[in-house]
């Protein structure tokens, strides 16, 4: 028997958890699914318009023509006699605009926030999760509509509505990430070596914590593509704006009449946010291997 | 001479971990122990001794090779003559604070194996329980308490009670005092020693602190990679150790005098991974009688 | 408490640090109550004690890490630290700010658990590097060059390599190794070791404690280290500070603590540490001798 002891001790052949999440990730059949459905979305959202150039606006034939008619486009026209199809490529840029950005919002308070509740504990966190507690106890489709109605409407101003009323959750799930770290030794050791508060709480903690903060931001980017949706529903989108929920708001009388006008839209609007559940849900499962099929 | 407690023949327990790779934690293990011995196990983190312990009492199942019984083979048993059989095999754990259900009494865990073996009346095992309590050095009184308001110590005196409900002839002592602080290991340790005395337990002691393992044992194996490299009585293995891995491991083991201390060199090194690729696997070694009952792997 | 405080290298050299009538309190609990000691120029001082002694807070408190995440408190008690130009400080009256600079500049700290004291996210050479890009204000690749530097002085093999991996790559002792590393490379003057070899296996933690030894000769760090392990007091410290239920119950030179223990607690101690080579000659095992003492647990049973 030769060298009893060596140098090069081969620790547990894993991945990095970054990549080994990817591969499980690229495992699995309804997250990848979901990438191509998110996929296909994008490129009709942003080729579809100019591949398709059609005005959505423009009253092209009689109203109410469903699919398969003569000279009449895929989808059928609305109760105005506009292209459905029209509607539908050209819908998609301000739900995912809006939603994008809306997310972005949710992810900005809702992680400082949260963040800071956890890391500093104690009174602040009490101070800053009661705020967070009433922003959580307001029925969220109400409270964005209180804000839209308020200001002329914009695609920014619903954003900033809909990221508001989602990030309490984000919020949350950040805050309990960073109690269940804080305690661990390589903060400690971190704070040993002198390193400032707002360093260990971007740069040690949140990368510890990104793999559940990813998952509710895919997750939440599918919520705020129905929030986006059942705002514009509303008419309280821009009405310059043709979105998806637009589309179906107007042609709600027409239902009975021309299934069509709503069932495009709404399979669109269908087809983004399963697409991002599946993705979210494949996340959740690669990075967290063990708690596949709960 | 009579026949020995336990014999492990030939043992062998592999964990495929993905790949096609295994993971060879005990190899051709071989040793038998006598009723009233003590074998220790020694080694480091990864060399198999807790697989090993595991399949003594078959919490494991082994890839190949036997654990005789009192002359009975229990690998091959079923589950009814495994029942039976497992009153006479015991294992106490290294956390006690894991292994007692926190929200039943004391008392209630202590009487469990006794219930679930329907040995006596409720009242017979009330009586048993508080005689248990009594000789590991708890008062009966405690039977109604909680774990959580018990320390460490009390604790693994606790599940060195229930282990001794089934009156066993063999206990297993899975790194059982290293979570304890030193005077509390102390006691816990001449405790166990004790109820060896009176009540003719085997035990095989299971643990990777050799000061201790050297007060405690009749006879000692060492374990490197999963196989025993050398075995044999406590004093050749500490006073006269044939193994370059057991030398080195004495050697490491610091010793509560200063004036003892020897210099450190200053060298790197640990023990290779027990993964094995796809298609390898370890060669076994060759134990070589060195004296009677000591034996160490032949070294190139 | 028996009051020796004569440092190993003479009575008049000046402490480097002097923790003076220190108590630290969790909420209701005293965890240190009132302990008092000094820490000399190049000198290995352990803290000794069970769990529940209070030695562990003592080196968080040095820090004022103890204040940070946990609950607990100082209340009282100076932390006297003299700094390289002669000017001591109480390190208990500094700002947040002022303290960050004192941590790992001039007192480091490396912790138990190789395991978890390393960030799992960033490569071991990036984490080393930041430390001394914290302090020394120089950029990364300077940091990177002290970090592969610091790497061969605690005999990390093939350094280079090993810069560009991370923790979970690493076996314990190599990431033990890295903490050191970590630790050491701004030159501090103290270094606080808590239970630096208690999660390693015993022939890694033989070669740690040979490294530390090494290391104090050619850094001329003050090393405090804070175990429970009598055997590692024996191999590396000068002078050895017993605590128990939060006090200090003795405290003196190696020798003389382990040969002349004057309380009954050290002895009690001493009694219940197995020590190998102890039972040469003997067939049987044979209990320990041990002496009858007062401990957290007993207590624990009244209550």
């Amino acid at each position: 028997m030769t060298g009893l002891f060596v140098n090069d001790v081969e620790v547990e052949a894993v991945a990095p958890p970054g990549r080994e999440a990817l591969r499980l990730f690229f495992r699995n059949r309804a997250a990848v699914f979901g990438l191509i459905l998110l996929i296909f979305m994008i490129l009709m959202t942003y080729l579809g318009p100019s591949l398709y150039d059609q005005d959505p606006s423009r009253i092209i034939a009689i109203p109410l023509e469903g699919p398969g008619t003569e000279d009449i486009p895929a989808f059928g026209t609305d109760y105005l006699g506009r292209d459905v199809l029209a509607g539908v490529v050209n819908g998609g840029d301000t739900t995912l605009r809006v939603s994008l950005v809306a997310t972005l919002i949710m992810v900005l308070i809702g992680v400082s926030i949260g963040a800071i509740a956890g890391f500093y504990g104690g009174r602040v966190d009490t101070l800053l999760m009661r705020f967070t507690e009433v922003f959580q106890v307001m029925p969220g489709l109400l409270f964005a509509l209180v804000i839209v109605t308020l200001f002329e409407p914009a695609w920014w101003k619903v954003a900033i509505a809909i990221g508001v009323v989602l990030w309490p959750s984000l919020a949350r799930l950040t805050r309990a990430e960073f109690l269940r770290l804080r305690n661990l030794e390589f903060v400690k050791a971190a704070q040993a070596i002198g390193t400032s508060d707002f360093r260990i709480m971007f740069r040690v903690l949140l990368p510890n914590a990104m793999p559940p903060l990813i998952v509710a931001t895919t997750l939440g980017m599918g919520a705020a593509i129905l929030f986006e949706a059942a705002l514009a529903f509303l008419g309280l989108g821009d009405p310059n704006d043709v979105s998806w929920g637009y589309l179906i708001g107007q042609n709600r009388g027409s239902v009975l009449g021309g299934w069509w006008t709503v069932t495009f839209p709404g399979l669109a609007i269908f087809t983004t946010v399963l697409s991002f559940s599946l993705i979210g849900d494949g996340l959740q499962d690669a990075f967290n291997p063990k708690l596949r099929g709960r | 001479m009579s026949a020995p407690l336990v014999e492990v023949r030939d043992l062998c327990k592999v964990f495929p971990v993905g790949g096609g790779s295994n993971v060879h934690a005990v190899e051709h293990v071989d040793f038998s122990l006598d009723a009233g011995e003590t074998l220790a196990v020694v080694g480091e983190s990864g060399c198999g001794k807790s697989t090993l312990a595991h399949l003594v009492i078959r919490l494991l199942e082994p890839t190949s090779g036997s654990v005789h019984l009192d002359g009975v083979d229990i690998t091959s048993l079923g589950n009814r003559a495994m029942r039976e059989h497992r009153q006479k095999l015991q294992i106490i754990f290294q956390d006690p604070f894991a292994s007692l259900d926190p929200r039943r009494s004391v008392g209630k865990a202590v009487a469990e194996p006794l219930t679930i073996h329907g040995k006596g009346t409720a009242s017979e095992i009330d009586d048993r329980v508080a005689q248990l309590f009594e000789r590991v050095g708890l008062t009966a009184d405690m039977m109604r308490q909680f774990p959580h308001q018990f320390s460490g110590g009390q604790r693994q005196r606790i599940c060195i009670a229930r282990a001794l409900a089934l009156e066993p002839q063999l206990v297993i002592a899975d790194e059982a005092v290293s979570a304890l602080d030193v005077s509390i290991q102390a006691q816990v340790v001449n405790l166990m020693m004790e109820l060896q005395a009176e009540m003719g337990l085997s035990y095989l002691f299971i643990s990777h602190d050799l000061a201790v393992v050297e007060r405690v044992s009749h006879r000692v194996a060492v374990m490197y990679l999963g196989q025993i490299v050398e075995i044999g009585p406590r004093s050749a293995i500490f006073e006269n150790p044939q193994h370059s891995y057991t030398k080195r491991l004495l050697d490491a083991v610091p010793i509560a005098d200063p004036r003892a201390r020897r210099d450190r060199p200053l060298i790197t090194g640990e023990i290779p991974s027990p993964v094995w690729e796809p298609g390898t696997a370890p060669t076994r070694v060759e134990l070589v009688e060195i004296a009677p009952g000591h034996l160490a792997a032949r070294e190139d | 408490m028996p009051n020796e405080t004569s440092p190993a290298q003479g009575s008049d050299a000046e402490a480097i640090l002097s923790v003076r009538d220190l108590v630290v309190t969790f909420g209701s609990f005293t965890a240190v109550n009132g302990t008092s000691f000094d820490l000399f120029p190049g000198e290995t001082l352990a803290v000794v004690g069970e769990s529940g002694s209070g030695k562990s807070v003592t080196a968080l408190s040095i820090m004022r890490l103890v204040e940070l995440g946990t609950r607990g408190k100082i209340e009282q008690g100076e932390i006297l630290f003299r700094r390289d130009n002669g000017e001591v400080v109480d390190l208990v009256g500094l700002s947040e700010n002022e303290m960050r600079e004192v941590r790992g500049n001039d007192i480091s700290m490396i912790f138990q658990e190789p395991l978890t004291s390393l960030n799992p996210v960033y490569t071991v050479g990036n984490q080393v590097a930041e430390a001394v890009q914290l302090h020394q204000g120089v950029d990364k690749a300077e940091g990177m060059a002290r970090a592969l530097e610091m790497f061969q002085q605690v005999r990390i093999p093939d350094p280079e390599q090993r810069l560009e991996q991370f923790p979970h790559e690493m076996s314990g002792g190599m990431r033990q190794r890295v903490m050191i590393a970590m630790a050491l490379s701004c030159d501090p003057r103290v270094l606080i070791a808590d239970e630096p070899t208690t999660a390693l296996d015993v022939t890694i933690q033989a070669q740690i404690l040979g490294l530390m030894r090494d290391l104090r000769q050619t850094t001329g760090a003050a090393v405090m280290i804070i175990t429970h392990d009598m055997g590692v007091v024996a191999e590396v410290a000068d002078r050895v500070v017993v605590m128990n239920q939060a006090e200090i119950v003795e405290q003196g030179d190696v020798y003389d603590l382990f040969e002349n223990p004057r309380e009954r607690y050290t002895q009690a101690l001493l009694a219940a540490v197995p020590r190998l080579g102890s039972m040469t000659g003997l067939d049987e095992p044979a209990p320990f001798d041990l002496v009858e003492m007062e401990t957290v647990e007993m207590k624990q049973v009244d209550s």
